[in-house]
Order: C-alpha cells, then sequence, then structure tokens
C-alpha cells in the first residue's frame, strides 16, 4: 500500500476531522476501492482547502472543506448516472411547430338587412301561426 | 384468410347483441322507424313539443290571474329556455334508447405480427400534481396490457409532466425509474415541463414540436385515465381505416369511485349512458366533440390546425384558452376533419372527484373554461354543429343562474299574487301547477326509466344483477342527485357570477383519492344555503303552505347542506354500500383486466421513504438521475458559496429552482452532507 505524504497545511485538526468525513462519504457514493478511496478523498480536501480564505477557522473550517469537497465529487465522473441511453432512447425529432389559429377573424359584421329580413320573416311565421290556430 | 370470425369483448365492456323488436306494437315499431331515419329531427322534435307543452301550461297558470305580467314574462323567458334545454337531453335520451345498439364488434384480435404493421402511436399521459403512484398503477396495466397482445413496438408511453410541486416531481421520476428498470415494450418516457405554459394544451403543443413527426397518432389520456389494450389498439385500427378522421374520442366511463357522488355517479354512468351516448352519436355524425382525454388524435392534422392562440382581453374571458378541447375539435371540423364518437367500445375509463368540494373545485375551472367559449361563437368561422357544443357546454353552467332566478321569481309570484284564477284548460291555477309538477317530474325520470328498461332488457341475465336491484339503485341515485342537483345550482351560479365579474380561479390538480371531510369544511361551503333554505321556506309557509310541496326538494337540499355535503363525500359510506350490494356496476362485480392490473398496483406497499425533494437532494444517485433526466447542466468551474439555508427553510419558489438547477442542487447537496457529515465525525471524535 502506497503511503500519502500529506503537506504540513493539510495536517491540522481540522483538515483531518473533514478527511474523514470525505473519505466515509467518497465510499458511500461509489468508490469501493479503499486505496483509490483515499487518493480521492486527498484530491478532494485539496480541491478543498483552494476555495477557503485563511480566515475561516475552526469548526466552519472542517465543515467549509467537507462542503467544497463534497461539491468537487460531484464534478467527477464517479457520481454521474450511468443509465443515460435509458433516460434519452427517444431522440428530439422535430416536426413543424404548430400553426396559431385565428379565432377572432373576420369581425363581428353588422348588416342591417339581414336583421330586417329576420325580423320580418319572424312577424310572418307568428302571423301564419296565428292564422292556422283561428282555423283550428 | 380462412380463419373463422369471431366476436370478442373490447376490455370489460359486454357487446351484446339485441334481437329486433318482436313487439307487435305497430306504433312503436312506427316510432322506431321515425327515430332510425330522421333522428336530429326526432331529436329536436322532443325537444320542442317538450318546451311547447310545458312553456303553454306555465303561461296558462301565470295568465290565469288576470293577464300575463311583467314577472311572468320573464319568468315565462327563463322557463322557455330551461324547459327547452331540458326537452334536449331528453330527445337526446329518449332517441338514443329508440336507435338500435351497436352491431358487436366482429373483428378478430391483430396477431402480434399485424399490431407490429401499425403506424407508431404515442399515448401521452399530461400529468399535473397528481399522485405519482397512482398514476403510474394505471400506466403499468396498460403497458402489461399492450406487451401482452404483442404492442410493444407499435405504442410508446410518454408522461408528459407538468408538475409544479417539487416534491411530487421527485417521486415522478423516482416511480418512473421504478417503473422502467424492466425492459419491457412498450417504452415509458418521462419529460417534465419547468413551466407550464398554456397548461395542458400547452403540454401537448409541446410534446408535438419535439416528438410529434415520430407518431402519426396521438393517443391523448387523463391523469386518472385507464384503457384497456384492445380499445387502444381497436383506435389505431379505425383512424386507419379513413384518412379524413382527425380524432376519435372513446367515451370515458367513471370507475374506482369510492364516495356515495361518485358511486352514484359511475352508476348513473354505467347505467344510463349508452342510450344518451347513442342519441349524441346520431346527432353530432361526423362533427362529434372531444372531451379532452381518451380519445386517438391524427398528428398532422392536430399539428395543422389546433395550434391555439392567447385571447385578447383579460383572463377569464381572454387570455389563454381554459377549455382547450371543445376548441380543438371545432378547428379540426373547420378543416373539414372528421370528429367521430366511438360510443360502441368499451375499454375507456377515468375517476371522478370523491368529495362535493373536489366536484365543486372542478365545475369551477369548468365553468370558466366554457363561459370562455361564448367567445368564439359569434366571433370566428366555426361549423354549426361546433357552435351548438361550444353553446351547450356554456348553457351547462348558465342553466343554474336561470333557474335560480326563476326560482326566485317564482317565489316572488307566490307572495303577491293569489292562485285561485281558472287556467283556460277549465281547471284552477293550483290544480293546474300541480299537473305541472306531476308533468316536470314525469318528463325528469322518463329518460331514466327508458334508460334502466332497455338496460335490463339488453343486458344477459348472467351478467347483470337482478332487475330489482338494479331498479333500487336507480332510486338511489335518483334520490342522491335531486338532493345534489338545489346545491350544484346554486354553486354553478355562484361561478357564472364570479367568472362574469372577472375573477379567476387557478387550475389546480384534482383530487380523486378519499377525502374525509369535516363538519367545518361543510358548514363553511353550506351555511349560507342553509339561511337562504330557512328564509325562504319560512315565507312560504307564512303565504302558501300547499307550496312547500313544489319546493320540498329544493328546501330539503339547501337546509341539509351541511349534512348533505358530508354525506355525498363520504368514502366510508359509498364502501358500506358497495359492501351491501348497492350501486355496484359490472366493473366492479367483474373488473376487466386492466382494472385487475391497476388495482394490484394500488394495492402495493407504499415505499416506506417517500421520495421527496429532500431524498433527492440527500441522495446523489437520486441526483445525478434528476439531472440526467432533466437535461440540466452543471457549471464545472462554479463553487457556491456554503448556503446558510437549510432545504426545510426555503420558500417554495427557491425549492421549484433547485429542481432545475444543477449547480443549486449541488449547493444544497453539499450544505447538507457537510453538516450531516460533521456533526458524525465530532460525535465519532468525542
Amino acid at each position: 500500500m502506497s503511503t500519502v505524504i500529506e503537506p504540513q497545511s493539510l495536517a491540522d485538526a481540522q483538515v483531518v476531522l473533514a478527511r474523514r468525513a470525505l473519505l466515509r462519504y467518497v465510499v458511500a457514493n461509489g468508490v469501493d476501492d479503499p486505496e483509490q478511496a483515499v487518493q480521492t478523498t486527498h484530491e478532494l480536501v485539496e480541491a478543498a482547502l483552494h476555495q477557503i480564505s485563511d480566515d475561516v477557522v475552526g469548526r466552519d473550517r472542517t465543515r467549509s472543506i467537507i462542503y467544497f469537497g463534497v461539491q468537487a465529487y460531484l464534478k467527477r465522473p464517479e457520481s454521474r448516472f450511468h443509465d443515460l441511453e435509458r433516460l434519452f432512447a427517444v431522440p428530439n425529432e422535430a416536426t413543424a411547430p404548430m400553426r396559431l389559429q385565428d379565432l377572432h377573424e373576420p369581425p363581428i359584421v353588422v348588416r342591417p338587412e339581414f336583421y330586417v329580413a329576420a325580423w320580418r320573416r319572424t312577424q310572418d311565421v307568428f302571423r301564419q301561426f296565428a292564422y292556422s290556430m283561428r282555423m283550428f | 384468410m380462412g380463419r373463422a370470425r369471431k366476436t370478442f369483448n373490447w376490455g370489460r365492456e359486454t357487446q351484446v347483441a339485441v334481437e329486433p323488436s318482436k313487439s307487435k306494437n305497430m306504433i312503436l315499431r312506427a316510432v322506431k322507424s321515425v327515430a332510425q331515419n330522421h333522428p336530429k329531427a326526432s331529436i329536436m322534435s322532443i325537444a320542442l313539443a317538450v318546451c311547447g307543452l310545458m312553456s303553454w301550461l306555465f303561461l296558462d297558470i301565470a295568465a290565469a290571474d288576470g293577464g300575463l305580467g311583467p314577472i311572468d314574462a320573464v319568468t315565462g323567458t327563463f322557463f322557455v329556455l330551461l324547459t327547452g334545454w331540458l326537452g334536449y337531453g331528453i330527445g337526446m335520451s329518449i332517441v338514443g334508447h329508440l336507435l338500435p345498439p351497436p352491431e358487436p364488434l366482429s373483428t378478430e384480435p391483430l396477431s402480434p405480427e399485424e399490431l407490429a404493421q401499425l403506424p407508431s402511436t404515442a399515448i401521452l399521459v399530461p400529468v399535473y400534481n397528481e399522485s405519482p403512484r397512482r398514476v403510474a398503477a394505471g400506466v403499468r396495466a396498460m403497458r402489461e396490457e399492450l406487451a401482452k397482445i404483442g404492442g410493444g413496438e407499435t405504442f410508446e408511453f410518454f408522461l408528459l409532466s407538468d408538475t409544479t410541486n417539487p416534491d411530487i416531481a421527485a417521486e415522478e421520476e423516482a416511480v418512473w425509474l421504478e417503473m422502467t428498470s424492466d425492459s419491457l415494450k412498450p417504452s415509458v418516457f418521462y419529460r417534465r415541463r419547468p413551466k407550464n405554459i398554456a397548461r395542458k394544451s400547452g403540454n401537448i403543443a409541446e410534446f408535438c414540436e419535439r416528438w410529434g413527426g415520430r407518431y402519426r397518432y396521438l393517443i391523448v389520456l387523463d391523469a386518472d385515465s385507464l384503457m384497456s389494450g384492445a380499445t387502444l389498439v381497436e383506435m389505431v385500427r379505425r383512424m386507419e381505416q379513413d384518412e379524413r378522421v382527425a380524432l376519435i374520442q372513446v367515451p370515458p366511463r367513471p370507475i374506482n369511485g369510492a364516495s356515495l357522488l361518485a358511486r352514484a355517479q359511475q352508476f348513473a354512468a354505467a347505467t344510463y349512458g349508452s342510450g344518451f351516448l347513442r342519441g349524441y352519436r346520431h346527432w353530432c355524425g361526423d362533427a362529434a366533440n372531444y372531451w379532452g382525454h381518451n380519445a386517438i388524435i391524427r398528428t398532422r392534422a392536430f399539428v395543422q390546425c389546433c395550434g391555439l392562440p392567447t385571447l385578447p382581453g383579460e383572463r377569464p374571458m381572454g387570455g389563454e384558452i381554459l377549455s382547450h378541447d371543445f376548441v380543438e375539435a371545432a378547428l379540426l371540423r373547420r378543416a373539414d376533419w372528421k370528429v367521430r364518437i366511438a360510443d360502441d367500445l368499451g375499454g375507456s375509463y377515468e375517476e371522478t372527484p370523491g368529495s362535493v368540494l373536489d366536484y365543486l373545485q372542478r365545475d369551477q375551472r369548468w365553468c370558466q373554461g366554457n363561459l370562455q367559449h361564448l367567445n368564439f361563437l359569434v366571433r370566428c368561422q366555426l361549423p354549426l354543429t361546433n357552435r351548438w357544443h361550444l353553446l351547450c357546454g356554456a348553457f351547462s353552467y348558465l342553466a343554474s343562474p336561470l333557474w335560480l332566478a326563476f326560482v326566485v321569481l317564482q317565489l316572488t309570484l307566490l307572495l303577491s299574487v293569489s292562485s285561485s284564477g281558472a287556467t283556460s284548460l277549465g281547471i284552477s291555477a293550483a290544480s293546474a301547477s300541480l299537473l305541472l309538477l306531476v308533468g316536470t317530474l314525469i318528463l325528469l325520470m322518463a329518460p331514466k326509466v327508458l334508460a334502466v328498461t332497455d338496460f335490463i332488457r339488453s343486458t344477459p341475465i348472467e351478467n347483470r344483477r337482478p332487475a330489482r336491484a338494479i331498479w333500487l339503485d336507480a332510486a338511489l341515485e335518483t334520490v342522491a342527485s335531486t338532493l345534489f342537483a338545489p346545491l350544484l345550482m346554486w354553486f354553478h351560479s355562484q361561478f357564472v357570477i364570479a367568472t362574469l365579474r372577472g375573477r379567476r380561479v387557478e387550475w389546480n390538480a384534482q383530487n380523486r383519492g378519499d377525502v374525509n371531510l369535516t363538519w367545518e369544511d361543510a358548514w363553511a361551503v353550506g351555511w349560507k344555503l342553509v339561511v337562504l333554505g330557512s328564509i325562504a321556506a319560512v315565507l312560504i309557509w307564512l303565504v302558501n303552505p300547499t307550496a312547500l310541496l313544489w319546493f320540498s326538494p329544493l328546501l330539503a337540499s339547501w337546509l341539509g347542506a351541511a349534512p348533505l355535503i358530508l354525506v355525498l363525500s363520504s368514502p366510508q359510506l359509498g364502501r358500506w354500500l358497495q359492501s351491501h350490494g348497492r350501486l355496484l356496476i359490472a366493473e366492479e362485480s367483474n373488473p376487466c383486466p386492466v382494472m385487475q392490473r391497476q388495482q394490484a398496483y394500488f394495492d402495493l406497499p407504499v415505499p416506506s421513504e417517500d421520495a421527496t425533494l429532500e431524498r433527492l437532494v440527500r441522495d446523489p444517485h437520486a441526483m445525478a438521475a434528476h439531472i440526467a433526466i432533466a437535461q440540466l447542466s452543471a457549471d464545472p468551474l462554479s463553487n457556491l458559496p456554503v448556503s446558510e439555508l437549510a432545504l426545510s427553510e426555503m420558500t417554495l419558489d427557491q425549492r421549484r429552482e433547485l429542481l432545475v438547477d444543477a449547480d443549486k442542487l449541488h449547493q444544497a447537496h453539499a450544505a447538507y452532507w457537510s453538516e450531516r457529515l460533521l456533526q458524525d465525525v465530532e460525535a465519532r471524535a468525542r
């Protein structure tokens, strides 16, 4: 088993705690090989430390290392969904866009003669009806 | 071919050949002959006869007190409109029952090879915040049916999600991943729109633009739809037979009802529905309507004709078209496509709202949508039959305020005028009023009596319950619907007035499961009716106690509004009735295979841990799947700062944003795990 020599900056207590936490996360989420897990964790801690300023200390520092370490892990291929073929079996195959229909043309046309004729016709019908009733 | 032709059932529908009537009654034969040869004229004649006779009697009574006054004239106008509407429904039902039942389907099922020759068809299941497991149960049942008969290569399912609730969206993905873990065909695809622009019509339109070119036909379902495999295949085959048919609507039959209301409705649809639908088919011909789901559509025609514009003006009358289905049918007809209704096909089901409140919520949406259709009656070129469909849709809600106004005017007349005058029939106005009441009751009951008689006569005895049980259930349904009608009149009137005043309603997901209302819920909705009913009852009692008979159904419903709402909505009462053999339908006593499969999925134990947004954020595998499904891309250079906001403290909008932003999801995931892991290692260190 190879030995990973840690720089002095990684050796403080906060980093040790963060490393432990990230190791647990990495092992639980897809990296089965112990050596690989240690190496991945080391890379994540290193990547995280680049994001954190020296002002962040104590518990916040540990938490920040884990936070950026997890974020760094999510960008690695191990964390992606592998069965992509299952998700995208239907390729995009565009058809013609839906043709929008016009529902407001033509505008209402007011034709007085139509209404006058309709009124006269109605009167005729009633007149005939009244006449037929009398006959009855 | 050399193969024997045989008859088979489509789903659970039992198509029964009915012997031609051997009755010697010449009059009945003549009537049937007229109805068969001139169905439209017969329907109109019955409607006009009912309207004319009732209106004449009504005006005669009104004029008995010394001529028609202004209130009489207004009341008379309302009465003419309402009895015309009533007569139209009665005419449709009577003519439908006089028409011969559809021929038994004598085609044989297609072989898997023949099925594979059918054009590719997409089955669309639009969902909007519905229970994913409930939707999946139906989809799985249909998928298994299609796989069994060999339709795996012809059909493909699409779950088209417009879900806005992040937890439900997360569960939809989990359910879909679970559903597609096998390699079964037909395939099921899932797509979610982050913004549900133009609601269901926009959902379908988006599908057409992205994938429509792959499919000759679309079968549009609802989240609660269920169709048998044989029916799905037959729909495609019928579309293939006539290339001018753009849409075939298969009337869905309500099932799975638990409450008394839902059970009464599904009993009514199963028992009275067939004759009415037959009459409706003959009335419409090739200009039938589209009901929004359980229908097959020719993609090309739909894409060419059914792009819906946004209407000018403010909602609810303007803006997006809310009830798109009627308008789409009209647009297809305008372009000379045929739209048909296949009432002879069974195997088409849907669920109805369980509680009265859910029912009213749905009706409020439909009311707005249907009143919006009034826009199209005069303002655009549409075929006459489709204008009629649109008018009927709107009038089904407008009739309620008319009834209410009519009742109020009648009360006014009752308080101000005595009914001692004589009518032209030579009887007193009071006696003529009783005659009118009896006539109205006969007219209301006649279609039901006809339907039940027809149902009992046309269903072989081995496929149905004893006639006495069916009559008893019909009586129970009649009591329930008679008491429910005055409630609907009141609430529909409120919806119409609210719509005309410009008040909008949200189109929320419909609850079809069990709902246990409380007294507070029922009282909050019904107290106004109790007050109004009490005032009306006292006034009538003081002025004319005998008139209480006239108003008794209305007063009983209004005075007992709160308990009535509770009773109608109660799933316990519905199940109790079911266990005692009441309001049973054939689908319950002998469920078809697709219903059995669906029920088996309903009965599966619910996973101990719900798939929610919390789980999606916590579980890296679920999150990775979500990012892949939603086709999100994370910025490789982004390093969002440590989030101090816990998921439980986020607003709904922030939670929705998470679902469409991979970087923010990563941030939330890292924030959760950094806190959790830190606590964990600290505890171990101690």
